[in-house]
């Protein structure tokens, strides 16, 4: 049950619980998650994507406001969290997106600034990040350049898509769609020079780094 | 999905031959290959039909082809834009504007480039569809944005950034400014203004000939600037899109059942390399959508 997942529940808790719900109650959906699980699987994204100590290409992204948002702008003051996530549509992207939003405070007086980058438009970026109260932009990756360039656009197939149209841009009508091509989950934590110090590539959608995790991870550097 | 195998990926759907796409890419034919083999396995299943004379997509492949054009086209962008760029660096965008675009629609996203390359330097150009093409054939522009351009250029790029119905424009006293809506067939009863540079216009006139319409008082005109003014003084009534008469102070009537829609797409040439100015314009663009 949703409302039973507490604020006091981790992360990899709620995540659980999140699955369970869906196994119990949405067959199709479960269905349509448990297909993702090889698709990601499929994709091989840690042997490929960028990776610990490699340099994390700049960006240059708008976010939901429509300003323009500068890697390089927010690694000169500290590291910098990006989350790879499709909360529009994913309800796993969605939790980890809270929860980050939850101790953003805490990495902040790390020192470390956060972003979320996805396809979605900016309008559901806004409708997102008004939902969950998000303190961090959410950037648009129109139709996932900079996840390809990164080596972390994977290809949704059949039956998943149909879950995921209604906020996916698309011209055709949900029934026609065979495939999209979204962002695989993924938390990277790049250093002021802008390499990767620590990334999490989730080729399983309910594994993701939590915003604990990344605390520690700043405390100990 | 790794960008080399959705390059090569590109080259093989264009050329239909694996040789000429591996000389294109500049690499060696084995390579090419394992690297689509590569790509199916990751998207399930084959993507060419492989005959020795008649390389052809999969439907497999047929369905993925506009997904990675897209997609392949952003990462170039994303590319560009992660080319370290200092501030008050010098960069230039040549856009091209078709005459039914209003600048209102631009102006915001043009003002927020300036704010992240304040040395960006843009030249404008206005023409009709057929110069929008000349435009991005020749590479006077980089970037167009325009309605449907009618062409069927296999190197033109487009992304769609919004849809939008015609309306009737008339001023506050026209006899049909209290109606909400009318029917096409009404046009026939009041002076109608031309737009001919309009990218539609081809479709309307074919639509007004197949329905029998015969506009009266008509006046040809050149440009909406010239336009606009006309409609407020109530010298004649114009089909114009939504946009390019919202905020002047006129009414709008819907047309019923017409259909009469456009799409507004932003263009580019693909395989051309991208200035930093016309990637982050790309990408305040497109996030809209």
């Amino acid at each position: 049950m949703e409302n039973n997942i507490t604020n006091h529940s981790s992360l990899e808790e709620k995540l659980a619980r999140n699955y369970e719900r869906i196994c119990n109650k949405m067959p199709k959906e479960a269905e349509a998650y448990r297909s993702l699980l090889d698709q990601l699987k499929a994709a091989n994204l840690n042997k490929y994507a960028i990776g610990q100590n490699q340099v994390m290409p700049p960006f240059l992204l708008p976010d939901e406001n429509g300003s323009l948002v500068e890697m390089e702008d927010l690694t000169s003051e500290g590291p910098l969290i990006i989350t790879f996530n499709n909360g529009h549509w994913c309800t796993f992207c969605e939790i980890e997106l809270a929860n980050l939003c939850e101790y953003h405070m805490e990495i902040k007086a790390g020192g470390a600034s956060v972003v979320a980058i996805s396809s979605m438009n900016r309008w559901a970026a806004r409708q997102l990040a008004d939902r969950l109260n998000l303190t961090f932009p959410i950037l648009t990756d129109v139709y996932n350049g900079y996840a390809l360039l990164l080596g972390l656009a994977v290809r949704l197939a059949k039956p998943f898509c149909r879950l995921s149209y209604p906020v996916t841009r698309h011209e055709n009508t949900a029934n026609d769609v065979e495939s999209f091509i979204v962002t695989a989950p993924a938390t990277y934590i790049v250093s002021r020079h802008g390499i990767v110090d620590a990334c999490h590539i989730s080729s399983d959608f309910r594994d993701r780094m939590s915003a604990e995790k990344i605390i520690e991870y700043l405390k100990n550097k | 999905m790794e960008m080399h195998c959705v390059r090569y990926f590109l080259a093989v759907a264009d050329t239909l031959n694996f040789t000429r796409a591996a000389e294109r890419c500049r690499v060696r034919q084995p390579s090419l290959t394992r690297a689509i083999k590569k790509l199916e396995e990751e998207l399930g299943g084959e993507l060419f039909y492989r005959e020795r004379t008649h390389t052809h997509l999969t439907e497999l492949g047929r369905s993925m082809l506009p997904l990675l054009k897209q997609c392949y086209a952003s990462a170039l962008d994303a590319e560009a834009l992660a080319v370290k760029h200092r501030r008050g660096e010098y960069t230039a965008l040549r856009l091209a504007i078709s005459h039914t675009i209003a600048m209102d629609l631009l102006a915001d996203h043009l003002k927020e480039l300036n704010r992240v390359l304040p040395k960006v330097e843009i030249e404008y150009f206005r023409g009709t569809a057929v110069d929008i093409i000349e435009f991005l054939k020749h590479g006077e522009a980089e970037l167009a944005i325009a309605g449907p351009l009618g062409e069927d250029w296999d190197r033109l790029d487009s992304w769609s950034l919004f849809d939008e119905e015609f309306v009737l424009a008339v001023s506050e006293c026209h006899p049909y400014a209290t109606q909400e809506s009318i029917e096409l067939s009404q046009l026939c009863d009041i002076p109608i203004m031309i737009r001919p540079y309009c990218e539609s216009y081809s479709d309307f006139v074919d639509l007004f000939d197949a329905m029998g319409i015969t506009l009266q008082q008509v006046q040809l005109i050149r440009q909406d600037g010239d336009l606009l003014p006309l409609i407020k003084v109530g010298l004649g009534a114009s089909l114009i899109p939504r946009s390019v008469g919202t905020g002047y102070g006129f009414r709008m009537i819907a047309i019923k059942d017409a259909g009469l829609k456009r799409n507004v797409c932003l263009y580019s040439v693909a395989g051309r390399k991208r200035t930093v100015a016309a990637a982050a314009l790309t990408g305040l663009l497109c996030s809209e959508n």
